[in-house]
């Protein structure tokens, strides 16, 4: 569905994607990296905001600037969002009904039924200025749904929010899943692991990992062990503590080594996998 | 295309409309302000006081042409989530487009300010014509400037600095665009069409900047 081939990206001197290769089905991708990784101006590039300066972005086997159905099919939810503070929010929908097309006598069906998908039907003649930060994030996934998008793109969607706000946020991207290529850039991987299908690690502008959350997990498989603090130090090798925690007193270790150790190891999580993989533990 | 067109000025409607009471300056300036400032010009005036009614009309028309342009092109370039709107709009829907339907809204208005003047004086249509085109440059500095800064402040104050200037202190300076204590006539509007000219040059500019606006730069 969307194919990207050897896309690089520079801004003057300094080059944020590297030679960047993926293809893209109808499923639920997490894009995964620190701050700084390149993964917003990945999906600006994705998006069609920005010209990558080598390679190119193939949207059903035609680049996005020739493709007829690229920008009815995309919904698009950038970092920062809330414009139009002082329209409602159904007035707001309905300009970006009017930017993307959508006829007329279909928008307001349109409209009901994306606020609906994200619960936001008793908000519609709120103004935009009165939403909550979450109301806010909902609305940006409502006017991406709007005209029955086939592919969208989510830039940072749960940063700020509180965790009943990500749980409802969660739940929405797992009810527009279907027959929809939906990727969502991230640096918290509880959420890629609530609801994405694959994953998608970049660093310094590279891809370091595409592949199942199930495959991500298992880099860490016999790298991850508890230790009491104390007991720390003795990890052999190349090693990364995750996190300390206090049980009954007592502090503990998190630990990602490299090596097999004295220890019994864990079951790995994605955060794990993650970590393994960008500390170089993999 | 037609449902593209009435797509453009339902948009346009919309973005009016979320300036609120920042929409109602212009018109206020207009119907209230411009008039009032004639009427007072008139009574306290002898003689032929078209001099003074063309002075207070290029003192507040062509200043506030650009208000409405810059309250809609904030909406692009300092709200949150501009970007979105960059990647929604086609090619056709140009900003460029937008301040070219906003300058004519603003002449329907001003058009209504000449009808009364028309009933008060002689030769007011001349004086019309510089004004329109002193209006479209102060939108297309407007717009040139805003998408040079990627800033709408910036070219607000420079739009009522330039005006205030070179109306009230340098009256005859070759870099206004203005035409104080002349007469208006056919030959007058010489100046008028060099500033048209200038004025397509900046939307040149403009549009050249905005087509590169989020190409390739963060």
């Amino acid at each position: 569905m969307l194919t990207l081939k050897n896309l690089s990206k520079r801004f003057k001197s300094k080059e944020v994607l590297h030679s960047i290769n993926l293809r893209l089905d109808t499923k639920v991708y997490g894009l995964l990296g620190a701050n700084g990784a390149g993964k917003t101006t990945l999906m600006r590039c994705m998006a069609g905001l920005y010209e990558p300066q080598q390679g190119e972005i193939l949207y059903n086997d035609e680049p996005l600037h020739k493709s007829k159905s690229f920008r009815q099919d995309l919904g698009y939810l950038p970092q920062a969002f809330g414009m139009f503070q002082e329209l409602t929010l159904y007035e707001m929908m309905d300009y970006i009904c009017s930017l993307k097309n959508i006829a007329k006598s279909k928008c307001a069906f349109e409209i009901t039924q994306a606020l609906t998908s994200v619960n936001l039907e008793n908000k519609a003649g709120d103004r935009i200025k009165t939403l909550s930060g979450g109301m806010l994030r909902r609305a940006g996934i409502a006017q991406a749904i709007l005209g029955g998008t086939k592919l969208i793109l989510l830039d940072e969607p749960t940063a700020g929010l509180d965790p009943g706000e990500r749980a409802r946020f969660k739940n929405a991207v797992s009810e527009l899943k279907k027959d929809r290529m939906i990727l969502m850039s991230t640096h918290i991987v509880e959420d890629i692991d609530a609801c994405c299908d694959s994953v998608i690690v970049i660093d310094s502008g590279n891809v370091l990992f595409y592949g199942s959350c199930e495959e991500l997990r298992n880099i860490a498989i016999d790298k991850v062990y508890i230790v009491k603090s104390a007991d720390s130090d003795s990890i052999d090798g190349d090693k990364f503590i995750l996190k300390i925690n206090e049980l009954e007193g007592e502090i503990y270790h998190r630990v990602l080594a490299r090596g097999k150790q004295d220890y019994q190891s864990e079951k790995p999580t994605l955060e794990d996998g993650y970590m393994c993989l960008v500390k170089g533990l993999a | 295309m037609p449902g593209e067109r009435l797509g453009i000025m339902r948009r346009l409607y919309l973005e009016l409309k979320n300036q609120q009471f920042y929409y109602f300056v212009p018109p206020v300036v207009l119907f209230i302000v411009v008039p009032l400032a004639v009427l007072a010009a008139i009574k306290n005036g002898a003689g032929d006081n078209f001099p003074e009614c063309a002075f207070i009309a290029q003192l507040f028309i062509p200043s506030f042409a650009a208000w409405w342009p810059l309250l809609t092109l904030k909406e692009y370039l300092n709200s949150p989530g501009r970007e979105l709107l960059f990647v929604y709009k086609s090619g056709r829907d140009s900003l460029l487009l937008k301040m070219i339907f906003l300058w004519t809204l603003y002449l329907l208005h001003v058009l209504i300010v000449f009808i009364y003047f028309a009933y008060v004086f002689d030769y007011v249509w001349f004086l019309f014509i510089a004004i329109t085109i002193q209006s479209m440059f102060m939108i297309a500095l407007g717009y040139f400037l805003s998408l040079l800064f990627h800033n709408t402040f910036v070219p607000l104050i420079v739009n009522f600095s330039y005006t205030s200037i070179f109306v009230l202190v340098l009256l005859y300076s070759p870099l206004s665009i203005f035409q104080i204590g002349t007469s208006f006539n056919a030959g007058s509007l010489d100046k008028s069409t060099f500033v048209g000219v200038i004025a397509l040059i900046l939307f040149y500019g403009g549009y050249q900047l905005e087509k590169h606006l989020y190409k390739n730069s963060i």
